[in-house]
């Protein structure tokens, strides 16, 4: 064998992907054994860590035998590596394990198979040595390619000192999408943010996707993106195609059979992502919401970007925190002040609205449009535009008990935020405009009809 | 051993990794590079420029190989022992080819990965390891990898 000439920090892409690597054992008789793994882990400048999910024969072998030989690949020039490895422990719990743990997660979440596809044991090798299979000489490595970007600090106290004058939520969200585009040259980012009941993260603002996807929700725990929020711990994938070469196959085989939930918006996302991070936004200790970042290339998320996107989810945390609070100190001064509905001289079109009380959902002309609290937000606005009254306070519509707000944690602004973004979105003759502090109108340019159930009205605009 | 699916699933265009073992029970992981089941027996292309498996893949000596479909990443193992290690012939070569370029085909197709990059992995040089199997074992990740394939059972 060659001397060794690498060191595992030239391997530290070969870490990063999801290309499984090939371990081989062998048993005390000396029979060998191939397996593949889904993940290798740096513990140290000596050590790696394996995941253990399946490989019950590779654990007899090295209980007989300690040595091994892996193949392992970097992801991005596709130099391949072998390490000649020496067992030393398991791990069930402790810093390795988890970082492992969670790696397995984020592959089994892609599959939907979290709790099933589980990291056994974390598996700890010293490195004897490592050389490089060589490559085909024809072939030259553009080893570049797809290297992360590295954010300069200049451009994150730009973005931060940006957030920091933003004094309402809706400027905020616009603001968090803008700024990690513009000034952080990340193009594709959603920002979702927790309901009231801690359940489920519902789209406010996108940017760099065909469509923006606001008011499409995902349940805590559920994929990479639940998971992430779930356990307050960023997450990234270098390689998705890689990783959910399996999940793709079985969506692709619901959606030709026509299945799958009808009334759902989906979640903006890149059809050709191989790199996906999701950073949580935490404010006093508490889930706000997450940034969900995606890339066409793969590893186009590194360590040094998954610490300065968790700095400004932070700020966007603690801001958001700090803007719903002052709201709700404002709805509590303000007084309550509505004014007569603005005139229909714009009125243009018909639109029917139909709204299901079971779930808050609303549909226009058919097609679906939100639901929850935004849903009964909108039925609300629209009965009381029907009535004459075009002009709103957030304090009277926060104590509306047909809004079904939790009393201790309401996100009013958010939901109002996500219906204003979602009218906006699909372009429809009815919109919300700010007129002061916690004060806003509807504008509709329509003679609306309302339905609902059997029960059917006229509005106009 | 190497029933006719056993067969088909080697010779097609799926990854494979062989393992060996010096005299001290140190393994040595190596790419393959297509096989064909000729008279029982696996013919294995193998890189042609490494003399460490060379060394090791001498006759009788014990052999693993695993392939895995790049497509479903269903696995098979297949272990026994080395017949020879030699000079490809003609066909092995166009069995080589064959199976570089629908590997590489999928592996583009499924992953995205620039052509360039994946031909990195063609052996400039080659040769053929012939094997005789004697245990075949499902390797597809999930509970049930490691264990002999249903046929073998029966």
């Amino acid at each position: 064998m060659s001397p060794q000439s690498f060191s595992l920090d030239d391997l530290s892409r070969c870490f990063e992907g999801s290309i499984p690597a090939a371990l081989s054992t062998c048993s005390a008789d000396g029979t060998p054994n191939v397996s593949y793994l889904s993940r290798a882990r740096r513990v140290d400048d000596e050590r790696i860590a394996l995941s253990n999910q399946f490989m019950s024969k590779t654990a007899r072998n090295l209980a007989e035998n300690p040595h091994a030989s892996l193949l392992l690949m970097d992801v991005i020039s596709h130099d391949e590596f072998r390490l000649q490895l020496v067992y030393e422990r398991t791990e069930r719990r402790g810093k390795v394990f988890d970082q492992l743990r969670d790696d397995v997660d984020v592959l089994a979440a892609l599959t939907g198979m979290q709790g099933v596809f589980r990291l056994r044991t974390a598996d700890v090798f010293r490195v004897a040595q490592i050389e490089q299979v060589p490559p085909h000489p024809d072939f030259a490595a553009t080893a570049q390619v797809g290297l992360p970007q590295a954010i300069a600090s200049s451009a994150l106290a730009a973005l931060s000192a940006r957030l920091t004058r933003c004094t309402d939520l809706d400027t905020l969200v616009e603001a968090v999408v803008d700024g990690i585009d513009q000034s952080l040259g990340h193009h594709h980012v959603s920002l979702m943010l927790l309901d009231e009941a801690g359940e489920r993260l519902y789209t406010i603002a996108s940017r760099g996707y065909p469509q923006q996807g606001v008011g499409s929700e995902i349940a805590l725990g559920d994929g990479m993106v639940g998971m992430a929020a779930a356990q307050c711990t960023p997450m990234r994938v270098g390689s998705l195609r890689q990783a959910s070469k399996y999940a793709r196959t079985v969506r692709r085989s619901f959606e030709e059979h026509g299945e799958g939930p009808e009334r759902e918006i989906p979640p903006p996302g890149l059809p050709d992502a191989d790199s996906r991070m999701v950073i949580p936004a935490m404010a006093l200790g508490q889930l706000v919401g997450v940034m969900v970042l995606e890339d066409a290339r793969p590893l186009a998320f590194d360590e040094q970007s998954e610490a300065m996107l968790s700095i400004v989810a932070a700020l966007v945390g603690t801001t958001i925190e700090a803007i719903r609070s002052e709201e709700r100190l404002d709805a509590i001064d303000q007084p309550v002040a509505t004014g007569p509905a603005s005139g229909a001289s714009r009125v243009a079109a018909d639109a029917r609205v139909r709204f299901y009380a079971v779930d808050g959902s609303v549909f226009v002309d058919g097609a679906y449009l939100i639901k929850g609290v935004a849903g009964r937000l909108l039925w609300l606005l629209l009965n009381a535009h029907a009535r004459g009254q075009s002009d709103f306070t957030n304090k009277e519509l926060r104590l509306d008990p047909s809004l079904q707000l939790p009393g201790y944690r309401d996100n009013f602004e958010s939901r109002l935020i996500l219906l204003k973004r979602r009218l906006d979105e699909r372009e429809l003759p009815m919109r919300i405009e700010t007129t002061g502090r916690g004060r806003f109108r509807l504008e509709v340019d329509a003679v609306v009809r309302l339905e609902q159930g059997d029960a059917t009205s006229d509005g106009s605009g | 051993m190497l029933d006719e699916q056993a067969r088909a699933f080697f010779e097609s265009a799926c990854g494979l990794v062989i393992g060996l073992a010096d005299a001290e029970r140190r393994p040595y992981a190596q790419r393959g590079w297509g096989a064909r089941v000729v008279d029982g027996r696996l013919r294995l292309v193998v890189p042609g420029d490494d003399p460490y498996l060379a060394e090791l893949a001498t006759p009788g000596a014990a052999i693993a190989v695993t392939g895995a479909d790049v497509r479903t990443l269903r696995g098979l193992q297949a272990k026994g022992h080395v017949i020879a290690l030699g000079p490809a012939a003609p066909a092995d070569h166009a069995h080589m080819l064959r199976h570089c370029d629908e590997l590489f085909d999928t592996i583009v197709e499924l992953d995205g990965i620039p052509r360039q990059l994946v031909e990195r992995m063609r052996p400039a040089t080659y040769a053929v390891c012939e094997i005789e199997v004697e245990s075949l074992f499902d390797q597809t990740p999930g509970p049930g990898a490691g264990r002999p394939t249903a046929e073998q059972q029966a």
